[in-house]
């Protein structure tokens, strides 16, 4: 799927073609981006496992497990995850970070923007592919 | 081990995997419902199967549950079948997908006769599934090889079956689903050597009985309690079969059969060598049956699928591991396809692997193991 | 060598009428009297059959030992092998009496023979309760160093234990397990990977899986956070299997780590804080496992002779050690794994 460009964000659709926690993949410039909706937040990612290369945006969007003590599960969707279709591999959709460190490894994201219901990612100018 | 020169960018997932064919030495192929095996059994044998007559202990999902999936979550077939359970699909999104020149088909469902005490049925069952396959996996596509399932319980009805397949194109190899006796016992001599004089490989891999049915193969310890702790845990009953069909003298016996173990795992296997060449040592050699010592016997007849890939804290700890595995010899690419651990090619091959072991695990050693049962073109 | 702390010497029982005038209650000295109680062989390790020949009677007698200790050993922790036969034993307390027993003739009749003796008190884990119980009954002796047990088929991780590491944490006393002999061949001890019948040298072969199935329990169950004072030393285990095992651990971590999100480091992290392996005479000590060696936390080996069943010899054993490790094997480590028990603090030594 191909994005209108402009210099610099490119429209993914409207709000209301994202269904809640459902992955929608497009290339822009080149790369692989998924966009996803969380109620009235949107996040984009590169669809790129950085473990082997999966195609995360088939990963499980969801809450995690927090810390906790041991025989203790402690839920919360605060923060939105996105778990990798293969290993699982937990990260942050906010900044791509790895939910308990089990990887010094980050997921690439986007900024998203919303403005009159259309959906808009931000490429970071000068960006290395 | 000296290897093609590489060229270009290392970088993991970017592009073919860098000169050289693939052979994935472990692809599940499922039979989405059993119910298709019908057609390719005996009226008997269904009746038995389908009329509730055989116990089927479909896994238990509450005895050790994956927190969301066994199996890959991007692998359901387009008609919303289970992973694998699709032979054209996984062509698309695998075999060519990652240009592979064969795959090995292992069919863990053939654990389902484990606790069979009707062996009868248990043999029909699996010479059905043999069957079905050859026809709608091999027979769609050339680059499926079929490992043929045997009944562990019914030792000439397995010799039967390999011999029946041994010139079959599309067969790879003969897979045990291991049970209640140690695979080196005397009681597997005669499959042994059938599948030796037939050129077939050995290969053996975890059916997911282990540690669960009271008939198959133990985990060491007690129970574990968590998933993680018991996935972990499968490659044990592979260090038993070894340590069992080293001692039981099988390689001595059969000096040219082959034994592959997949998905059990590698660098365990150098320390384990060690300790099996130090009890072979302190034990008395003249009562032994082995005039070679074990270590010799793993680097000759045995070999070892790369999934899943160790990830050590340094690359240069995995690097060592390799070297004292003799990893050129002994290790073969396998993907695990569709299962969640499951290892990427061009990952594995381009980013973990030194260069110069690339061709030796991506097909060399597989041809060597296997042959012409690949359907490889010969270069 | 420089010095050795020997963090593995087994002292022999050989006399049954000796043993039975600790048992402390008439009833149950009466029962085992009377009845088919005999003392459990002198070599606990699966494949001892391997190991041939009669074990020196010598060992049983505590001056003899100590005469023999060489002059570099600065310390000898007792490991009653016998006791660790209880694992494949049906009764909870016949185990129990039976370990205590052990544990009073060793304080009446070893320790006082020899200064640089230390001893491992032995419980049975059958009940954790009673295990707790006999801790802290004798645990506060100023000799006392370690705690040691069997493995049974419930895996170490596990709340069946909780009494006894928080009896050991309290005390300062690390944990010593050592296999019983059954492993693999008994219903009860810990099993062994696969299916039997098996050879001595399939038993000894697989030994290790014992090991690596409590190293994982402990570490995914939360053990080490329940108990952060809790070190467990595997003895007669080996230790080239490990780095493996942790590789493996690690990463079933990074993908499961929704299951067992209490540990908030990968699981080989805990090793160096909380687990030891012995080098004895059930390694397979060449050059390539030295190799191995240098993988893991500097923490985790120890030295042990495994007298009378290895030759004592720690010079020789520890030839191919990594000179920067050498040190450590053969001392530094065990000093500072044993050096927290209670008991020896209180009496200033």
């Amino acid at each position: 799927m191909t994005a209108t460009a402009t210099a610099e964000r490119h429209c993914v659709g409207s709000v209301e073609e994202f269904e809640e926690n459902r992955f929608r993949v497009f290339e822009i410039a080149g790369r692989p981006i998924g966009v996803v909706r969380r109620g009235e937040e949107f996040f984009a990612v590169r669809n790129r496992c950085p473990h082997q290369g999966a195609e995360i945006c088939g990963g499980r969007v969801s809450g995690t497990m927090l810390a906790s003590s041991p025989g203790e599960y402690r839920y919360s969707d605060a923060e939105p995850v996105l778990a990798c279709p293969w290993h699982r591999w937990e990260f942050r959709l906010a900044d791509g970070g790895s939910v308990g460190d089990v990887t010094g490894k980050r997921l690439v994201t986007y900024e998203v923007e919303v403005e009159d219901r259309e959906v808009y990612v931000k490429l970071r100018a000068g960006r290395a592919r | 081990m000296s290897g093609t020169a590489v060229t270009g960018t290392e970088a993991a997932g970017s592009g073919a995997v860098r000169a050289t064919t693939i052979v994935d030495c472990d692809v599940h192929p499922l039979i989405g419902d059993v119910a298709d095996l019908r057609p390719f059994m005996s009226s008997r044998a269904a009746r038995r199967v389908f009329g509730q007559q055989v116990q089927v202990y479909a896994r238990d999902p509450n005895r050790s549950p994956h927190p969301t999936s066994g199996l890959r979550l991007d692998a359901r077939t387009p008609s919303g079948g289970a992973p694998g359970s699709d032979p054209a699909f996984a062509l698309e999104q695998w075999i060519d997908r990652y240009e592979i020149a064969a795959a090995i088909l292992i069919p863990v469902q053939a654990g389902i006769v484990i606790p069979w005490g009707d062996e009868d049925t248990g043999v029909e069952f699996l010479r059905a599934m043999n069957r079905y396959f050859l026809e709608r996996w091999t027979g769609l596509d050339p680059r499926y090889r079929v490992t043929i399932s045997v009944s562990p319980y019914n030792v000439p009805a397995a010799v039967a079956e390999i011999e029946r397949y041994a010139d079959t194109p599309g067969v790879a190899g003969v897979f045990i689903p291991a049970a209640g006796v140690g695979l080196g016992r005397s009681a597997y001599y005669p499959l042994y050597e059938a599948a030796q004089r037939c050129g077939m490989p050995i290969v053996l891999h975890p059916t997911g009985a282990e540690g669960n049915l009271a008939e198959a193969p133990r985990l060491a310890g007690g129970l574990p309690d968590s998933y993680p702790e018991r996935h972990a845990m499968l490659l044990q009953p592979g260090q038993a079969i070894l340590a069992s069909m080293i001692f039981g003298g099988i390689f001595e016996r059969f000096p040219s059969l082959s034994l592959v173990l997949s998905e059990y795992g590698t660098t365990w296997a150098a320390p384990m060598a060690w300790r099996m060449d130090n009890a072979w040592e302190q034990g008395d050699r003249s009562l032994a049956a082995l005039p070679r010592p074990p270590s010799e016997y793993v680097n000759r007849n045995v070999r070892f699928t790369t999934q899943p890939l160790d990830e050590p804290p340094e690359t240069a700890m995995l690097g060592e591991f390799l070297e004292l595995l003799d990893a050129g010899r002994t290790l073969m690419f396998s993907s695990d396809y569709p299962h969640w651990d499951t290892d990427e090619p061009r990952y594995i091959l381009n980013s973990r692997l030194p260069a110069e072991l690339r061709r030796r695990i991506a097909v060399e050693t597989a041809l060597e193991c296997f042959g012409d049962r690949l359907g490889l073109a010969t270069a | 060598m420089s010095g050795v702390f020997d963090a593995e010497l087994h002292p022999l029982i050989t006399s049954r009428a000796g043993l039975l005038e600790y048992v402390s209650d008439p009833s149950w000295r009466q029962r085992l009297s009377d009845g088919e109680f005999a003392l459990p062989q002198a070599s606990p390790h699966p494949g001892a059959e391997l190991e041939g020949g009669a074990v020196d009677p010598s060992a049983a007698d505590p001056a003899a030992v100590a005469a023999a200790l060489g002059s570099d050993v600065e310390a000898a922790l007792l490991v009653p092998a016998q006791a660790m036969a209880t694992a494949g034993w049906l009764s909870h307390t016949m185990a129990a009496v039976f370990c205590s027993a052990v544990n009073d003739l060793l304080i009446a009749e070893w320790l006082p023979a020899e200064p640089r003796f230390r001893l491992a008190i032995a419980v049975a884990p059958h009940d954790g309760f009673a295990a707790a119980e006999e801790i802290e009954r004798v645990g506060r002796q100023p000799a006392v160093a370690a705690v040691c047990m069997p493995l049974i088929a419930v895996n170490m991780g596990q709340r069946h234990y909780h009494p006894i590491y928080a009896a050991a944490e309290r005390l300062g006393l690390p944990v010593v397990v050592h296999p019983g002999g059954f492993e693999g061949a008994v219903i009860g001890p810990a099993a062994l990977g696969g299916i039997g019948p098996r050879t001595p040298e399939e038993s000894f072969t697989l030994l290790p899986q014992v090991a690596t199935a409590n190293v994982a329990s402990l570490i995914y169950d939360g053990a080490f956070q329940q108990f952060p004072g809790l070190r467990v030393v595997f003895a007669g285990f080996g230790f080239s299997w490990a780095p493996p095992v942790l590789w493996r651990a690690d990463s079933e971590w990074r993908g499961l780590r929704v299951e067992v999100p209490w540990l908030t480091k990968p699981p080989s992290e805990y090793v160096g804080d909380h687990i030891r392996f012995l080098v004895d005479a059930a390694c397979e000590l060449r050059p390539e496992a030295w190799r191995v060696a240098a993988m893991l936390p500097e923490t985790s080996l120890i030295y042990g002779s495994d007298l009378p069943f290895g030759d004592g010899d720690a010079e020789r054993a520890l030839a191919g050690a990594p000179a920067g490790l050498r040190e450590r094997i053969a001392a530094g480590n065990a000093r500072e794994t044993f050096a927290a028990a209670v008991g020896a603090a209180e009496a200033g030594r």
